[in-house]
């Protein structure tokens, strides 16, 4: 089946926001029989949509309904009567409005959008990176579940070669913070091999790769991995600052 | 010449030479100027080179000279960047959302825009506009979005707070008093 996806209106909330915009209602004061109407008549011509597609848009009409209805009933007598008694609104006219907001938004980041395409850079002169290198940003959790399997294979070998001794273990998370930072400090980058002691144990093994994702969130190391070689390397950012600045200051 | 003078001179010809955007900090490093005579330096050269046709523009907390939007006809034919991104409306409408309401989960947002933003988000996320900020504390521990580094960047942006007020600059609509 060849299904098409009408831009113009994305979901129900799009649609009744173009109506009440078209008809140059105020949204606190929809006229119901108008935008019902059309919006019926919308989902008519649209009733080849999908099931979840159309039941969202069934929803809308149906709050419209119960909007109409309300506004037809008389309000209920008030026990306290208060002359600035409002009627509450009902969410969709709130949904409504949040939409509108969000519309304008939507302009405004546009406007700034194109604005910002406008301004030019100088382009990048003198030597370039000649070590291809991807950043943290760029590598992806599946990267690292291939590393993680990788280690763990490597591991495996050397449990095949010798005795494997069985304990109950206790991983300390600061402890082991503390050591990749002693591991990490005294150089710029360090490649994620040295990290893991030996006798290769598994349970120390994800509690390291789960320090090393936390210290990349904190942004105290850059996770790098060349391309083409499957070996990550950790940068200590604050030493890699710090050559930056020699190297800018030559 | 005052050291004002003297520092911001040399700080313009940072500026010229790096094809980087430069913090306060790295041209504090670099020159040994204090951050906030560096930081007094940047907005006297920002205000200096506004109607020029270069700018001085911080994004992202970072500053470097671009040329001036309004001779873009003119440069761009000698411009070899490509910054090409290109949204859908639907793609945009999202990441207003999540611009301005961050950090949101994707039922709010989904709350919001009145349809499912599933394949909006991976979009966004590959794109590296947004990211994800962490989990809500409520049940199901739902993920947090919110804008990235490179979305300032895109929108040349220096700060979230740099975002327009779509509430202020409503010229289009008649706003009514019932703001929520």
């Amino acid at each position: 089946m060849y299904s098409v996806k009408l831009e113009i209106f994305e979901g129900p909330l799009d649609l009744l926001f173009y109506l009440v915009d078209k008809n140059q209602l105020d949204i606190t004061e929809i006229s119901l029989a108008l935008i019902c109407r059309e919006y019926e008549d919308y989902l008519i011509n649209l009733r080849k949509l999908n099931l979840e597609v159309e039941s969202s848009f069934l929803t809308v009409l149906a709050s419209l309904l119960e909007i109409k209805s309300k506004t037809l009933l008389p309000d209920p007598p008030q026990e306290n009567e208060d002359e600035n008694y409002q009627r509450p609104e009902h969410e969709l006219v709130i949904q409504l409005r949040e939409y509108q907001r969000i519309k304008s938004a939507t302009k405004e980041l546009e406007e700034i959008a194109d604005k910002a395409m406008l301004s030019f850079p100088r382009p990048e002169t003198g030597p370039v990176d000649d070590e291809p290198v991807v950043f943290t940003s760029q590598i992806t959790t599946f990267d690292l579940m291939d590393m993680y399997i990788c280690m763990m294979r490597r591991m495996k070998k050397q449990e095949e070669t010798g005795v494997i001794e069985m304990q109950a273990e206790k991983v300390s998370f600061p402890l082991i913070f503390r050591r990749i930072t002693k591991k990490i400090k005294a150089r710029l980058s360090t490649s994620l091999f040295e990290l893991f002691e030996s006798p290769p144990n598994r349970i120390h093994f994800i509690a390291t790769f789960l320090v090393l994702l936390e210290m990349a969130r904190r942004g105290k190391i850059s996770l790098v991995q060349d391309q083409g070689d499957e070996i990550i390397t950790i940068i200590n950012r604050r030493r890699a600052r710090r050559e930056k600045k020699l190297e800018m200051a030559v | 010449m005052s050291d004002e003078f003297i520092a911001k001179r040399i700080i313009e010809g940072i500026l010229f030479l790096s094809a980087n955007p430069l913090t306060i900090k790295d041209l504090s490093d670099v020159t040994g100027f204090k951050p906030s005579l560096v930081s007094y330096c940047l907005k006297e050269l920002v205000e200096d080179y506004e109607a020029r046709g270069i700018q001085v523009k911080a994004i992202a907390g970072a500053y470097r000279m671009l040329t001036n939007p309004d001779i873009a006809p003119y440069v761009e034919k000698f411009s070899t960047y490509t910054r090409g991104v290109t949204l859908s409306r639907a793609a945009l409408e999202t990441l207003a959302v999540i611009a301005y309401r961050q950090p949101i989960t994707r039922g709010e947002i989904e709350e919001i825009r009145g349809v499912n933003v599933d394949g909006i988000i991976s979009k966004l996320i590959d794109m590296r506009l947004i990211r994800i900020e962490g989990r809500a504390i409520r049940p199901g521990r739902p993920v947090l979005f919110g804008t990235s580094n490179d979305f300032l960047k895109t929108f040349g942006l220096n700060s979230l707070s740099n975002l327009p007020d779509p509430d202020k600059t409503e010229n289009n609509q008649e706003s009514k008093e019932g703001r929520l």
